[in-house]
């Protein structure tokens, strides 16, 4: 149950970040007063949760549908489907070893702030999924995309 | 062939409607630059009426002349400088510096720029019924009051001071969360751009001082129309007490009562305030004193003009048998009640994000990253709080002594610290870097240049002994044109010209720009120097006459507005001039190539020391599909 | 790993406490002595002002007008309310009927 609303949701997550617009036809499954159902194309029977009992007060959990209720599902089982930790760097990236940065779009900005963290101010590099890799001018570490999107999304859209 | 309806539809839903931080920060500018532009036509109304002594363009209307100054110290400041410095850049910017999608609250985004243009219409408005809000921009009883202001034109210009206070305290509200709760994974506080430093800081004070200015002008308003007495000593009120309460958002300190007899004022106002001020402590002399002063006043001329609040003449005979009838004269003495002004809140809300754009300026053009971040950082922070700490004291302050009067002197003056902190970190920045002399550049070291002059002038005003002779004369004038005309515009300017490729996607003509800085430059200097001369001569603001020994420098301020406007619309031409270029901008137009640059396009990377510049020039409409990250 | 490395091997202690933790080791130290400089600095300044009334007694023109004995002693809030309308004055009137034009109607109903 899970594992489906957390692959519809974190799908939707990140191209909801890339498509302004997706226009798909109304699911029979989406409820009138929600807009996310229409935004995120299809749904998966585990979109909306079952809600409060009768008679007992929601709580978050209980109100939650779509990304948010993906979030707190996931954070419940003490999983973050957001990662917004800082770029973790434990060895100077070098182009054997380079450091890797995750990434569903095809450029990511990283902010390099040397080896170890904090050895120079910031410099911000586009690390690009096609390049072979990208070196901060500045202490020369080297990045690499780790690219987990999908190669037809986030084109041809705006 | 979309539809003329559609496309009307279109452009409602993008700029009406508009949720797009980057779309609601255009907006900003262009109304920015509208009311730029007002603002300079009434400033060179102000100029053309004193080009010369006597009578030259407002028929000698002299509340008009009111009316045109109040007009443009409102326009200049709350519909100019702050809606382009922290409404414009900050809203394009700050998102793309923290590496944030949009503003944290897009819809109070756009609620906070739609009401600025009702805001500037009702100060339109309240210049063209009856008389005019001719109050000066502070807006102070009693001559704001009913009985000197009868029509509704303050009622209008308070509307519109509340407009726009809630317009930015929205703002204010929405930059604070967006900078807490929405910097990219690895963006701590301490590696935030400077930029975004300056606008948290200056959102703060605009939400801690606004409440403050728009409770009291809003007791003014009850008092003007529902017969409340907040500021009517008869009733029990405090005319000092508005004076606090505006001051708190901008701030005065009545320590310094002094009769330079320049001004005319309304006898009555003059005793009520006497007697007001020596019950709550306020007065450096004693009443009896102040008294006799005038005593003396009376004695040496054998008459007082007593002016109905200030600006229309209605001379009263004192009565006093040795008195005789008060005869016309150009060089009569009149008196005035003369408060001291000091560093306020709202100078730092005007100034502080330019110190936030001038950082990034000087940083880019001398190719080094700034000099002592987090110095810089700490800095802002501490004049901001040091600007809190002198307005606290100061409203819990039961009456200012000789303590009171020492200790502000202190606190203003210690405000040079951090300040100078700021000013050497920029110039040790330029020191041994590779300065690139580049339009912002120009206008970012002439901001350093001519901020230090204004600087220098409010430390000497911060004495409250040589404020007394200075108080409410041109060198007034002079000091926070030079703090604000060169300070917080140049800073706009810079700002302007550094970013607009970014925002527009276009370079602009640096032949041109140039030329409209140095325009710019000797024009605003022209007029303002001659200012300090005229301030210590003794020339009183808010007048639209002068004795004829004024006339030199008068002229050559006239003349230096006039060559200010030219560069005025010099920078309409270069705008013009931009927007139709066909030329694309790069995504960072002032990168230099390194040192080493791989020549294979494929492999090279793009790096930049902000996050701006390395997305496309115009950034698109959804910046950041993949949250950046720092290590 | 880096060519150039600015980084001195002996490093003071208090740079990598910087590093760590910013606004304990330099924010605070920076700003408490600013603000706090403020109200210590007020004692200074406050001096020039001792310093200005233990030298100078004024004579003001009060005073003067007392030594001239020919001078009418001026006392402004005196003056003030000299100029107001006293309360009999105030009550002082009598009711009268506007005048009428020959005849004009006079408004009593016979």
């Amino acid at each position: 149950m899970l594992s489906s609303v957390l692959r519809h949701t974190v799908g939707s997550v990140r191209t909801i970040a890339s498509r302004s617009v997706i226009r798909q036809p109304h699911s029979s499954t989406a409820r009138a007063f929600s807009v996310l159902g229409p935004r995120f194309g299809e749904l998966s029977s585990n979109f909306f949760g079952p809600g409060a009992k009768p008679g007992t007060v929601a709580d978050d959990i209980d109100q939650a549908t779509g990304v948010e209720r993906a979030e707190l599902l996931s954070k419940l089982e003490g999983k973050d489907i957001y990662d917004l930790s800082p770029l973790k760097i434990v060895a100077m990236g070098t182009k054997k070893e380079p450091v890797m940065v995750k990434s569903v779009d095809p450029v990511r900005f990283v902010g390099c702030t040397g080896f170890p963290v904090d050895t120079h101010d910031t410099v911000w590099l586009g690390v690009d999924k096609n390049h072979e890799f990208d070196r901060c001018p500045e202490c020369g570490q080297v990045f690499k995309l780790d690219f987990i999107g999908s190669e037809n999304e986030g084109h041809g859209h705006h | 062939m979309i539809s003329k309806e559609a496309l009307l539809s279109k452009m409602l839903a993008r700029w009406l409607f508009s949720t797009n931080a980057k779309d609601i920060g255009t907006l900003y500018l262009i109304f920015a630059l509208f009311s730029g532009m007002i603002g300079t036509a009434f400033s060179m109304a102000i100029r053309l009426e004193l080009a010369a002594p006597g009578v030259q363009f407002l028929q000698g209307d002299h509340q008009l002349y009111n009316v045109i100054i109040t007009a443009h110290a409102f326009v200049m400041i709350f519909f100019l400088v702050m809606p382009a410095l922290i409404g414009g850049f900050g809203n394009i910017f700050v998102p793309l510096l923290i590496g944030a999608v949009d503003m944290a609250f897009p819809r109070l985004n756009n609620i906070s720029f739609w009401l600025l243009p009702p805001a500037l219409g009702l100060l339109l408005a309240s210049s063209f019924v009856e008389q005019g809000a001719g109050t000066g921009w502070t807006v102070y009883p009693p001559l704001a009051g009913i009985n000197s202001h009868s029509g509704g034109s303050v009622d209008l210009a308070i509307f519109s001071l509340h407009l726009a206070g809630i317009s930015s305290m929205l703002g204010a509200i929405n930059f604070i969360t967006t900078i807490l709760n929405m910097r990219a994974p690895g963006i701590s506080l301490h590696r935030m751009p400077l930029f975004a430093w300056a606008v948290l800081v200056t959102a703060v004070l605009l939400l801690l001082s606004l409440p403050v200015l728009a409770g009291g002008i809003t007791m003014l308003l009850t008092d003007r129309n529902f017969n409340t007495s907040f500021y009517e000593p008869a009733g029990g009120g405090d005319l000092l007490l508005y004076q606090h309460l505006f001051w708190f958002f901008g701030h005065i300190w009545p320590d310094s009562f002094n009769m330079n007899m320049n001004y005319a004022i309304c006898w009555e106002c003059l005793n009520l305030a006497i007697i007001t001020m020596n019950i709550r402590g306020l007065l450096i002399e004693s009443s009896e004193n102040i008294m006799s002063k005038l005593a003396g006043l009376i004695d040496g001329d054998k008459c007082l003009q007593v002016s109905k609040q200030g600006y229309t003449s209605l001379e009263i005979p004192l009565g006093l048998e040795d008195l005789k009838a008060y005869k016309p004269d150009n060089n009569h003495h009149k008196a005035w009640l003369n408060f001291k002004w000091n560093k306020h809140p709202e100078v730092y809300i005007l100034i502080i994000p330019g110190f936030g754009i001038v950082s990034h300026v000087i940083s880019a053009f001398s190719g080094k990253p700034i000099f002592g971040y987090l110095g810089m950082v700490y800095a802002i922070l501490s004049i901001g709080i040091l600007g809190f700490i002198v307005w606290s004291h100061h409203l819990y302050a039961v009456g200012l002594d000789v303590d009171t009067r020492a200790y502000f002197t202190a606190a203003t003056m210690i405000i040079a610290v951090p300040t100078g902190i700021k000013i050497f970190s920029w110039l040790a920045t330029l020191f041994g870097g590779t300065i690139r002399f580049t339009t912002p550049m120009l206008f970012a070291i002439g901001f350093i240049f001519l901020f230090t002059i204004g600087g220098l002038s409010g430390i000497i005003l911060a004495n409250a002994s040589l404020d007394i002779a200075m108080h409410d004369t041109y060198y007034v004038v002079a000091h926070f044109h030079y703090v604000l005309s060169m300070g917080a515009v140049f800073a706009l300017f810079s700002g302007w010209y550094f970013w607009s490729p970014k925002i527009l996607g276009k370079p602009y003509s640096e032949l041109l720009g140039t030329i409209h800085f140095w325009t710019f430059f000797v024009g605003v200097n022209l007029t303002f120097m001659p200012m300090h001369s005229l301030g210590l001569a003794g020339l009183p603001r808010r007048i639209p006459d002068y004795p004829d020994a004024f006339a030199g420098w008068n002229m050559v301020a006239s003349f230096g507005s006039v060559i200010s406007l030219v560069s005025a619309f010099l920078f309409l031409y270069i705008l013009f001039d931009q927007l139709t270029s066909s030329l694309q901008a790069k995504a960072n137009p002032w990168a230099i190539p390194a040192f080493f640059e791989p020549n294979t396009p494929i492999s090279s990377t793009r790096s930049a020391p902000t996050l701006e510049w390395l997305v496309s020039s115009p950034p698109s409409f959804h910046t950041y599909n993949e949250l950046p990250i720092s290590s | 790993m880096r060519t150039f490395v600015r980084k001195r091997l002996n490093q003071p202690p208090i740079y990598r406490a910087i590093k760590r933790h910013p606004f304990l080791y330099f924010g605070l130290p920076l700003i408490v002595p600013i603000v706090g400089g403020s109200f210590v600095l007020s004692y200074l300044t406050q001096t020039r002002y001792d310093l200005y009334d233990n030298k100078n007694k004024k004579v003001d023109k009060e005073e003067k007008l007392h030594l001239n004995k020919n001078r009418r002693q001026v006392n402004l809030q005196k003056e003030y309310e000299k100029l107001q309308a006293t309360n009999e004055e105030l009550d002082d009137w009598k009711v009268k009927r506007v005048e009428r034009l020959d005849g004009e109607f006079d408004g009593i109903l016979k």
